[in-house]
């Protein structure tokens, strides 16, 4: 079923896809992308290609279809552009070495997380330190991590937006989990010393946060 | 060759069962992965407590509030009066260029 190519009377006042799409595809941006004036700008960066390339769009699909792939598009060049300036690749910087001793041990086990926030106070501060240690995270972690996890990207897109392949992603996704828990683990739980090292270490109480305390 | 690289997946250290941990978030493990992190967590303790961690971390950032969240939750994003008027205006100088020539 082909109509012929859309005139400018079938698509309708721009003015209205502004205010028709603006939301939606807002939405999808700002799942994708690390904040909101970034996911505006793209936004509005889709509705300008959209309007140039009108007489392109061809019916065959919807017309939020069609904007959404071309908001896709600009997604994936943002982190193209992104990803140029990330200099490091994931070959030459191990970022969780540091984690594991030379047997692929751990450095510092993981505890045992026994108080995970309950009070609505208590998660707006563990909000706060996640979002902290989210921040120092390498970029290129942040962004796995955050499209996986924040975005709820599946694998197959998050990798095409990051631009690497699934396998990358997963290294990448991996480094971020590590670093994270172990930024949360001395931030947030606090761990109780365990000097025999049996790797069952506990952690008490979630709110002290005893920073740079691990040695 | 095969039959060696197989066994190998069955005697792995904690980085390699921290690594199938977390693929076991965006995929589905093949039985022999499943199996070789099952048997690592058996034997180590700091491995469960990772395992766990990972959920917990899961569970948290699915719950953060709307501005961290991003995306798929209740509170709709909206695009500012601002920025509307801004595309809109945008829009409309791509009009008049066009019209122009």
């Amino acid at each position: 079923m082909t109509e012929p190519p859309a005139s400018d009377a079938d698509l309708g006042d721009p003015d209205q896809w502004v205010d028709r799409y603006g939301d939606a595809l807002l939405q999808y941006a700002v799942g994708r992308v690390g904040d909101r004036e970034t996911a505006e700008d793209l936004v509005q960066e889709t509705f300008l290609a959209a309007f140039k390339a009108r007489r392109d769009f061809d019916h065959r699909a919807a017309f939020s279809t069609w904007l959404i792939a071309i908001l896709r598009r600009k997604i994936i060049d943002h982190y193209r552009k992104d990803a140029r300036t990330l200099a490091t690749t994931d070959a030459k910087l191990d970022e969780v070495a540091p984690m594991f001793d030379h047997t692929g041990h751990w450095a510092v086990p993981p505890a045992n997380w026994r108080s995970t926030p309950a009070s609505q106070a208590e998660n707006t501060e563990f909000w706060q330190v996640v979002r902290r240690c989210l921040a120092d995270l390498p970029r290129h972690l942040a962004q796995a991590f955050e499209l996986r996890e924040l975005g709820m990207a599946s694998v197959q897109e998050a990798s095409e937006i990051a631009g690497i392949t699934p396998r990358n992603l997963s290294v990448r996704l991996h480094r971020s989990r590590i670093l994270l828990r172990s930024c949360l683990e001395r931030k947030w739980f606090a761990v109780e010393p365990n000097s025999d090292g049996d790797g069952n270490a506990e952690v008490r109480g979630g709110r002290s946060v005893t920073e740079g305390s691990q040695s | 060759m095969k039959h060696r690289s197989q066994l190998s997946v069955w005697n792995i250290d904690c980085r390699g069962a921290s690594q199938l941990a977390s693929d076991s978030l965006d995929r589905d493990l093949k039985p022999s992965e499943r199996l070789a992190l099952r048997i690592h967590q058996l034997i180590c303790p700091p491995c469960r407590h990772l395992v766990a961690q990972f959920q917990v971390i899961r569970r948290a950032v699915a719950s953060l509030p709307g501005p961290w969240r991003r995306g798929e939750n209740q509170d709709s994003v909206e695009l500012s009066a601002e920025r509307r008027a801004a595309i809109k205006k945008v829009l409309q100088e791509a009009r008049s260029a066009e019209e122009e020539r």
